[in-house]
């Protein structure tokens, strides 16, 4: 169990959110003092700085601290005390890939914008970069580059697109009006995403290669094995499921999107809309029975593929709905569903009335607390609580 | 066509893209919109219009321009949807020329008619498809285009990139502490109740503005964070061409930050057309009935810490005032008393405009007409003379106005029409006005 007092931040002019690791026996944050310099802080001291600015700070998976430091006016990424050797104008965007090996980010340079990985820019840069994607293990890297510059109210340009997406340093030649939606396969062989075709026309590009068809509109796609992909796609019976451009799900709905793929038993869940305002989940076509009026968040598979888990929301409260199965909705915000390693178990932290409350398959256990990080499960029937009670952090290992 | 006499404007988003045109794209441009997209509404609407003239004494573009029959808003349909389905949808270029100019410059779609027509037609409804249908063919003035493009590919309306949002909401963090303590303005923090939203145009040209409203969050003591990713501009502009597919896109992006981050509610800064995209419009679009996560304006906001005592108004406005009624958060919401609250609590000597809150004239710049860029600008000069008679009438040299495009038409009325007055948003008078609690003094 770790506990720290978390009251000496307040000798600091300031500190930001603060970040746990995964085993819960480090907790950081950015403190500032009075002259506006800012240190990283870990469990109770200052271990780094002064920096001028600390941004993205955060724990890898395999608990490396991480952050972007901003000294003399540039950027680097920060790694456990350890600077990357070069230095950017600037640099958002930090991830890193599942095992947290790999550290990358969007860089600017000379007023050109790519991507480094590790330290090293890739060679190519661009006018603009969005967003950064990873695959599991960081053998693929993407962002969406502009590929053009042409000036404001330029509007017969922008039409002939400007924007694609760059993988692992090379780009396609395609050029589109727009992108979102980027994945990978699950081997992490192939890439797809949506794009804006035209001012009404949008499709599914896959490693480069447009699909035949294309729609009224389109949402992220994602691949069901290396192969195949599906995509949420609108056409005149309403919004349909589509793999490699035709139909893939018999029925339409209002609304069809966050698909979510479970690549071993090819199970596909995704958030519908039956009816303005009647959501719910449909997995593998079927769709379940509980409708909610308002919001349902994207579909969570136990490890196994067998359960499936989503947030829901409901006249004014939060909720899960587990396979069919509604928890009370009576919370007013509430986290991620956790799966225990076999599945048996579900896991969430919720709040009411300012206070954080720890719940198993519905069941209150634990709470209130001022404050809780997502449940983490040791084992089966081994939960680790992180949170702030009475101005400490604390952990709690509970048996469920 | 006959009674529709205008003076000749050249705006290439129009002009050009029509030139550009064949009759098979026309042709199934109707078809998708009128038979596929246009609810039983749409006929409902036309055929039960008795063309009693009920609406004409309410709009001010009819009213501004002399009585002239032509921008009678009935006429106004009779000359896009009217002149379309008599034709058969067999239309000429030029047709779709006038369509366009009056959907886009010559009906702000304030819904102030709807009030008056006996039988409840929603004309801006009927409006907003010929926009539509101009939209899905591309024919829209240049600078709203220029916008929607930019919304496209990067959620805000100025191409504004990734980390030019981190930067600029960083070095507003800089500059705030010569005034709030310590001021830290949160990025992407998880479960913070607000999260805050912001016009574009505050990120880039209006920085003092937004500076204001994040002193009154600091001041109120709210739990509040904006977005460290694409996502953070609101104004969703492809509303005003009715593109279905960028409005879903963009507000799909706020309520996924929202429900990703968390927050209990959705908080914007000063705007009418937003909020309406984001209640409605884009919303009813994606499948919600509603809000699914509670969408509130600035004014909702800054009543509530009044109210709560969040904040303290530590002294008042002493010149006279008066205020514009937005179309979109007062004739749409109902934010008219909140709105008075407000002004009552900054304002000594506070005088109404008449007509005033749902009854309130649009200022002429509503629904994209600020946004068509200079070619249209003596349009709304033109379509706002009611409204600048209102500000003249009131004797008040400041008014008040709570939305972007109430404020910029207004400002260039004042200009055009020489009135001596100026124009305020909220935040800049609260923040002016409030008291800076003890604990934030630098």
């Amino acid at each position: 169990m770790s506990w720290v007092d978390l009251r000496v931040l307040e000798k600091y002019a300031n500190f930001s959110e603060l970040v746990v690791n995964s085993l819960g026996d480090k907790i950081a944050t950015v403190v500032e003092d009075e002259e506006g310099q800012r240190f990283i802080w870990v469990n109770g001291k200052t271990i780094d700085g002064p920096f001028e600015r600390v941004n993205f700070l955060q724990f890898t998976p395999n608990g490396d601290l991480i952050a972007s430091v901003q000294k003399d006016g540039l950027w680097t990424v920060w790694k456990e005390g350890v600077l990357w050797e070069e230095f950017f104008e600037y640099l958002w965007n930090l991830k890193t890939d599942n095992s947290g090996q790999k550290v990358l980010a969007n860089v600017k340079i000379d007023g050109n914008y790519t991507v480094c990985v590790d330290g090293v820019p890739w060679s190519h840069s661009f006018y603009d970069t969005r967003d950064l994607f990873v695959s599991p293990t960081g053998a693929k890297v993407a962002t969406y580059v502009r590929l053009e510059n042409y000036p404001v109210l330029e509007i017969f340009n922008f039409a002939k697109g400007m924007w694609s997406l760059a993988v692992n340093d090379v780009f396609w030649d395609k050029k589109f009006l727009a992108l979102f939606g980027c994945c990978f396969s699950p081997k992490e062989t192939r890439v797809a995403t949506a794009v804006r075709l035209t001012d009404r026309s949008f499709t599914i590009v896959v490693d480069n290669v447009c699909w035949e068809k294309s729609f009224y509109q389109v949402w992220e796609p994602r691949f069901l094995d290396e192969n195949q992909v599906v995509a949420p796609v609108k056409t005149s019976r309403g919004w349909e499921l589509y793999c490699n451009g035709s139909p893939f799900w018999e029925r339409s709905f209002t609304q069809l999107w966050n698909l979510k793929v479970f690549p071993e038993k090819k199970r596909v869940a995704a958030i519908v809309a039956l009816e303005l305002g009647k959501w719910t989940l449909a997995v593998d076509g079927k769709t379940w029975k509980p409708t909610f009026g308002q919001m349902v968040l994207e579909p969570h598979f136990s490890p196994d593929g067998e359960r499936i888990a989503a947030v829901v929301r409901h006249q004014n409260r939060w909720g899960l709905v587990v396979n069919e199965v509604c928890w009370d909705l009576v919370w007013e915000r509430i986290g991620d569903p956790v799966f225990s390693p076999k599945g048996g178990k579900i896991a969430a932290k919720a709040e009411k009335d300012g206070g954080y409350y720890l719940l198993v398959e519905n069941k209150v256990l634990e709470g209130p607390y001022t404050y809780l990080w997502d449940p983490v499960f040791l084992e089966e029937d081994t939960l680790l609580i992180r949170g702030i009670k009475e101005k400490s952090y604390f952990t709690k290992e509970i048996k469920v | 066509m006959e009674g529709f006499v205008r003076k000749p404007v050249f705006d290439i988003g129009i002009d050009k893209t029509i030139e550009r045109l064949d009759k098979q794209k026309i042709k199934r441009a109707i078809e998708r919109v009128l038979n596929e997209e246009a609810t039983v509404r749409f006929k409902i609407f036309l055929e039960t219009c008795m063309r009693c003239g009920m609406c004409s004494e309410s709009c001010h573009h009819y009213l501004s321009h002399d009585r002239d029959p032509s921008y009678a808003p009935a006429s106004k349909v009779k000359l896009t949807l009217g002149d379309l389905i008599a034709k058969k949808g067999k239309i000429e270029k030029a047709d779709l020329k006038r369509y366009a100019r009056i959907a886009f410059t010559e009906c702000n779609l304030c819904r102030r008619c709807t009030q008056f027509c006996p039988f409840g037609i929603d004309i801006a409804y009927l409006i907003s498809l010929v926009r539509r249908l101009c939209g899905v063919l591309g024919v829209a003035p240049q600078f709203i285009q220029d916008q929607v493009y930019s919304h496209m590919s990067s959620y805000n309306m100025l191409w504004f990139k990734q980390d030019e949002w981190i930067d600029t909401i960083q070095w507003i963090e800089d500059e705030l502490r010569y005034e709030i303590k310590n001021a830290r303005i949160p990025l992407g923090k998880k479960d913070a109740d607000i999260l805050l939203l912001i016009h574009g145009l505050e990120a880039k040209y209006m920085t003092p503005l937004l500076s204001n409203m994040l002193k009154i969050m600091l001041a109120s003591g709210v739990d509040f964070t904006l977005p460290d990713t694409d996502g953070w501009d609101y104004t969703n502009k492809s509303l005003y061409m009715h593109d279905f597919e960028t409005m879903t896109l963009v507000t799909k992006r706020h309520y996924e930050i929202a429900s990703k981050l968390r927050v209990k509610r959705i908080l914007i800064t000063e705007c009418g057309h937003a909020y309406r995209a984001a209640l409605y419009e884009s919303a009813r679009l994606l499948g919600w009935k509603e809000a699914p996560i509670p969408f509130i304006h600035a004014v909702e906001f800054f009543y509530e810490i009044l109210v709560q005592g969040k904040i303290k108004i530590a002294h008042k406005v002493k010149e006279k005032a008066t205020l514009q009624d937005p179309c979109n958060i007062v004739r749409y919401r109902g934010l008219g008393p909140k709105l008075r609250f407000i002004v009552r609590q900054l304002c000594e000597d506070f005088v109404e405009m008449t007509p005033n809150q749902e009854y309130n004239y649009c200022c002429s710049s509503g629904g994209g007409m600020v946004d068509a860029g200079p070619p249209w600008k003596g349009a709304r000069i033109e379509g706002g003379k009611v409204k600048i008679e209102q500000i003249k009438e009131t004797g008040a040299s400041l008014v008040i106005a709570p939305c972007h495009t109430c404020h910029k038409g207004i400002e260039d009325l004042i200009e055009h029409y020489k009135v001596d007055a100026h124009v305020k948003f909220l935040a800049d008078l609260i923040a002016e006005h409030m008291e800076i609690p003890e604990r934030l003094r630098p």
